[in-house]
C-alpha cells in the first residue's frame, strides 16, 4: 500500500466519521465543525487517490488549496450567522431541532 | 440525542465509509495525465513551480472565482455587522471577552510585527519557484491582524474606513481586469501574453495577498460582540 | 470570419460583465444606486442576447480560457441550453433588479440592505458561471459562489427568521457541494482530468464511477431539493425580499439540476441505468405530490409558492426520468427545457406579485387577501397568469412543456408518469385557486397600503412572457437543442 492510498483511506474514514457526526449533532457549531473535518477529508481523498501509483500532480494539489479557501469563505460565514443567530435568539441550535 | 437518530446516522457513515472505501480500492491508473502536458507547458507559463502555475495560468479561472467566494463571504459579514441598522456603541471595537490583557502577548505581537509581515513578503516572492504564494502570504498577514486584534490594539473602523474598502476591493479588482485586458488584445480571457506572464502574475499575487489578509481579518472582525445568554 | 470571434467573446463577458458591476456597486454601498445598476442590467441583457443570437446561427460556442486547450486549461461552452439560461438569468436577474429598484426604502431601512447590490450581480455571474461551465472543478466554485451569494441576500432580507433560515440553507448548501466535490475527486482520480467531454469520452461502469456518480447526484439533488430533501427551501425562499425569492425559485435549484442533466447525459451515459432514472422520477412524482399537498395546507403565502416550487421541481425529475429511461428522449428534452423556462419565468411572476399583495394587504396570510382584487387588480391578474402556466393550462408555456413530457411518456409506455403529471396540474390548480378565492371575497373595509405601480408591471411582463413562450415555442425550442447530447441533435 502506498502512502497516498493510505492518505485516501484515512479521508474516507475521516468522510464518514464526520458524516455521521454532522447528521448526529443538533448544536449548529458541531455541525460546522464536522462539515470542516469532512472537507478535510475529500481533500485527502482528492490528493491521495490522484497521485497513488503515478507521478507527483500538481493538479490535485491546486484544486485542494482553491478548496481550502472556498471552505474557509464557507466556514466563516456560517460562523458569523451562527453568531448572529445566538446573539438575536439565545439558541444554538435551528428551531426545529430544539424539541429533539 | 435520541437514540433513533444516533442509529441512522451510524448506518448512513458505515454505508458511507463502505461506499467510498470500494471506490478508493477499486481505482486503476486513469487514461489521462495532465502532469505530462503540465510540464510540456511550465516553460510558458512564467513561473516555474507547477502549482502557481496552474493557479495562476492554466486554471487562472478557477482562482478568479474563488476570490469572488471570499469577497462574497465578507460582503455578507459586512452586511450583518449592525442588523438592527442603528449604530451601536462601538460597532467596530474589539470584543470584548476576546482580548488577552497580559503584557507577554502585547509586547510579543509588537516584536513579531516586522517579522511576520517580512514572512509574507517572502512566502509571496518564493512562490514562483517553490511552496508560497498569494494565499499563505495573505494567511500569514491574517494572522498578524487577528493577533493585533485580539492584544487589545485597535485597526480601525472597518470598511467604513476609506483605505481598508480599498485594500478589500483591489485584489479581486485587479485580478478582474487584468482578465478582462486581454480581452481588448484580441486574445480569450485570462490569456497572459507570454512576454509578460511572470510579471503580471507576480503583480496580481502582490495585489491578492494584501486583499486576501485584510478578508480574512475582516471575516474575523465582523463577529458580532458577545451579548448577556439571556433567552 | 469575424462573426465566430465575437460570439466566442460574449460567453467570457457575460461572466466578467456581472463581475466587474458587483465591484462597482461595492465601491460606495447605497440603498438605490439607480444610474449604476441600469447601464449593468442593459449591458448584461444586451450580452446574452447577443449570446443567444450567435448559439442560434453559428451552434455551440466555445472560449478557451488562459489559451490553454483541454483538458489542462479551462473552456467555456454555450450550447443551446447554456445560452438560453443565460439570456434568462438576465432577464429574471433585470426583472427582479427593476423590482427592487422601485421598492420604496424609507430613512431606516436595515443597514444590511445597502449590501443587495454587490450579491446580486455576484449571484447573476455565478449563474452565468454554471450556465456555461464544462470543466467540473469549475462548475463547483461557480456553485459555490452561487450558493453564499443566495445565503448571503436571504440573511440580509433582515429578522431572526431569515437567519435560521439562511443558516439552515448555507449547512444544506455546503453538505451538497461537499458530496459533489467528493464525487469530483473520485472522477479525476479514476480518469485523470475534470473537462466533461474527455471523461465523457472514456467513463467506463467501474466501482468508482458509480460511487462517483452516485455522490454527485445525491449532492445535487440535495441543491436542487429534490424531495425528500427539500426543507431547506420553503423557509429560504418565503423568508426573504420578494425579488431575492423570485431569483432562487426561478434560477438557483435550476442551476444544480442543469448540473446534474449535463453530468448525467455526458459521463453517464453509458453507466446511468435506467432503475436509477426511474428512482429519481419516482422522487420527483413523491415532490409533486408532497409539494402541491403542503401548498393546500399553508395559510402563508410565500411558504404556499415556495411548497409550489418544490412541487414544480418534481416535473423536472419525471422529465430527467423520460429523457434517460424513456424511448423517447426528444419529446422529453423539448419537454424538460420548456418546462425549466416556462417555470423560471411563472414562478418568478408569482413570487413578484405575491410579494406586491402581501405589502397591499399587509399581512403574509392567504385568509387576509380578501378585497385585494378591487385594489391591486394587476398584481392578481400577473399572480393568475402565473398560476395558468404551472397549472398547465393552454397556452401557456407551462402546457407545452407538460404536453410534451406527456407524450413522451405515453410513446414510451410510462404510464405512471402520465399520472403523476396530471395529478400534480389538478393540486396546483388547486392552491391557486384558494389564492384567487380568497382574494375575490368580499373586504371587510380593511386599510390597503398602494404599492409601486412598477411592481405590476413587472410581474406582469414575466407572467405574460411565461405564457407567450408556450405560443411562439418552436423558435425556442430548436435553439435549446443545439448541443444537446441526443442523437440526431444538431451541434
Amino acid at each position: 500500500m502506498s502512502t497516498e492510498l493510505w492518505y485516501a483511506l484515512v479521508g474516507v474514514v475521516l468522510v464518514a466519521v464526520s458524516f455521521g457526526a454532522f447528521m448526529a449533532h443538533t448544536h449548529l457549531f458541531r455541525r460546522l465543525l464536522a462539515f470542516n473535518i469532512m472537507g478535510t477529508g475529500c481533500f485527502l481523498i482528492l490528493v491521495g487517490l490522484a497521485q497513488h501509483e503515478r507521478a507527483p500532480d500538481p493538479i490535485p494539489q491546486a484544486l485542494v488549496l482553491t478548496g481550502i479557501v472556498v471552505a474557509v469563505a464557507s466556514t466563516a460565514l456560517a460562523l458569523i450567522l451562527l453568531r448572529r443567530w445566538f446573539a438575536a435568539t439565545g439558541r444554538t441550535t435551528l428551531p426545529e431541532e430544539d424539541d429533539a | 440525542m435520541n437514540r433513533r437518530r444516533v442509529f441512522t446516522s451510524v448506518a448512513l457513515s458505515v454505508g458511507l465509509a463502505v461506499m467510498l472505501g470500494g471506490a478508493v480500492l477499486t481505482r486503476t491508473v486513469p487514461p489521462f495525465d495532465l502532469a505530462v502536458d503540465l510540464a510540456k507547458g511550465i516553460p510558458q507559463s512564467g513561473v516555474t513551480h507547477p502549482i502557481t502555475a496552474v493557479l495562476l495560468q492554466f486554471r487562472s479561472y478557477d482562482t478568479l472565482l474563488e476570490i469572488a467566494v471570499l469577497l462574497v463571504a465578507v460582503v455578507v459579514a459586512l452586511a450583518l455587522r449592525d442588523p438592527q441598522g442603528a449604530h451601536s456603541a462601538a460597532p467596530e471595537s474589539v470584543m470584548v471577552d476576546s482580548v488577552i490583557t497580559t503584557p507577554v502577548l502585547a509586547s510579543l505581537t509588537l516584536m513579531l510585527l516586522p517579522l511576520m509581515i517580512m514572512t509574507a513578503v517572502y512566502l509571496l516572492w518564493a512562490g514562483a519557484f517553490q511552496p508560497g504564494g498569494a494565499f499563505q502570504a495573505g494567511a500569514v498577514l491574517a494572522a498578524l491582524g487577528i493577533l493585533w486584534r485580539v492584544s487589545g490594539r485597535r485597526i480601525g473602523p472597518f470598511a467604513t474606513n476609506r483605505w481598508q474598502h480599498v485594500a478589500l476591493l483591489s485584489g479581486f479588482a485587479a485580478f478582474l481586469a487584468a482578465a478582462t485586458s486581454t480581452l481588448l488584445f484580441g486574445r480569450p480571457l485570462l490569456a497572459w501574453p507570454f512576454s509578460y506572464a511572470g510579471l503580471i502574475i507576480v503583480a496580481i499575487e502582490t495585489v491578492l495577498t494584501v486583499s486576501i489578509g485584510i478578508s480574512l481579518l475582516g471575516l474575523f472582525a465582523s463577529a458580532p460582540e458577545p451579548v448577556d445568554k439571556r433567552a | 470570419m469575424t462573426e465566430p470571434l465575437v460570439g466566442a467573446t460574449l460567453l467570457p463577458l457575460a461572466i466578467v460583465v456581472p463581475l466587474l458591476w458587483a465591484v462597482l456597486t461595492l465601491v460606495r454601498p447605497r440603498r438605490r444606486p439607480t444610474w449604476l445598476v441600469l447601464p449593468g442590467l442593459v449591458s448584461w441583457l444586451a450580452i446574452c442576447a447577443g449570446l443567444w443570437w450567435q448559439t442560434s446561427r453559428h451552434g455551440v460556442l466555445t472560449h478557451v480560457l488562459g489559451a490553454w486547450p483541454e483538458p489542462l486549461g479551462i473552456a467555456l461552452r454555450a450550447d443551446g441550453l447554456g445560452s438560453t439560461m443565460a439570456l434568462l438569468t438576465s432577464v429574471i436577474g433585470s426583472a427582479c433588479a427593476l423590482y427592487r429598484l422601485w421598492t420604496p426604502m424609507d430613512a431606516d431601512t436595515l443597514g444590511a440592505q445597502h449590501w443587495f447590490w454587490p450579491l446580486f450581480f455576484m449571484f447573476g455571474a455565478a449563474l452565468n458561471a454554471v450556465w456555461l461551465a464544462a470543466d467540473l472543478f469549475n462548475m463547483y466554485v461557480g456553485l459555490e459562489l452561487l450558493g453564499l451569494s443566495a445565503v448571503g441576500l436571504v440573511a440580509i432580507s433582515g429578522g431572526a427568521n431569515a437567519l435560521a433560515a439562511a443558516l439552515r440553507y448555507l449547512l444544506a448548501a455546503l453538505l451538497g457541494s461537499l458530496a459533489y466535490l467528493l464525487g469530483v475527486a473520485l472522477l479525476y482520480a479514476a480518469y485523470g482530468s475534470l473537462a466533461l467531454s474527455s471523461i465523457a469520452a472514456v467513463a467506463t461502469p467501474n466501482t468508482i464511477t458509480y460511487v462517483a456518480l452516485a455522490l454527485i447526484t445525491a449532492g445535487l439533488c440535495l441543491k436542487t431539493a429534490l424531495f425528500p430533501l427539500h426543507a431547506w427551501l420553503p423557509p429560504a425562499h418565503a423568508v426573504s425580499l420578494s425579488p431575492v425569492s423570485a431569483l432562487m425559485s426561478a434560477l438557483v435549484v435550476k442551476a444544480s439540476f442543469v448540473m446534474l442533466l449535463r453530468i448525467m447525459m455526458d459521463v453517464g451515459v453509458s453507466i446511468v441505468t435506467p432503475s436509477l432514472a426511474q428512482g429519481l422520477g419516482a422522487l420527483g412524482a413523491g415532490a409533486i405530490a408532497w409539494g402541491g399537498w403542503q401548498a393546500l395546507r399553508h395559510a402563508d403565502l410565500k411558504m404556499l409558492v415556495a411548497h409550489s416550487t418544490v412541487a414544480q421541481i418534481g416535473y423536472l425529475f419525471v422529465g430527467m426520468a423520460l429523457l434517460l429511461g424513456g424511448s423517447a428522449p426528444e419529446l422529453a428534452w423539448d419537454g424538460l427545457m420548456l418546462q425549466l423556462v416556462a417555470h423560471a419565468l411563472a414562478k418568478s411572476a408569482m413570487f413578484l406579485a405575491a410579494g406586491t399583495l402581501i405589502a397591499a394587504v399587509g399581512s403574509y396570510r392567504v385568509a387576509d387577501l380578501a378585497g385585494v382584487s378591487r385594489h391591486t387588480p394587476m398584481a392578481l391578474f400577473a399572480f393568475g397568469l402565473a398560476g395558468v402556466s404551472l397549472m398547465g393550462l393552454p397556452p401557456s408555456g407551462g402546457f407545452s412543456a407538460k404536453w410534451l413530457l406527456l407524450q413522451s411518456a405515453l410513446a414510451s409506455g410510462q404510464w405512471h408518469w402520465a399520472v403523476a403529471l396530471i395529478g400534480g396540474g389538478a393540486l396546483t390548480a388547486g392552491y391557486i385557486f384558494r389564492v384567487l378565492g380568497a382574494s375575490f371575497k368580499q373586504g371587510t373595509g380593511d386599510t390597503f397600503e398602494s404599492t409601486p405601480f412598477g411592481w405590476d408591471v413587472v410581474a406582469l411582463l414575466l407572467a405574460l412572457s411565461s405564457i407567450v413562450v408556450g405560443v411562439v415555442a418552436t423558435g425556442p425550442l430548436a435553439v435549446l437543442r443545439i448541443g444537446a447530447p441526443l442523437a440526431g441533435a444538431t451541434s
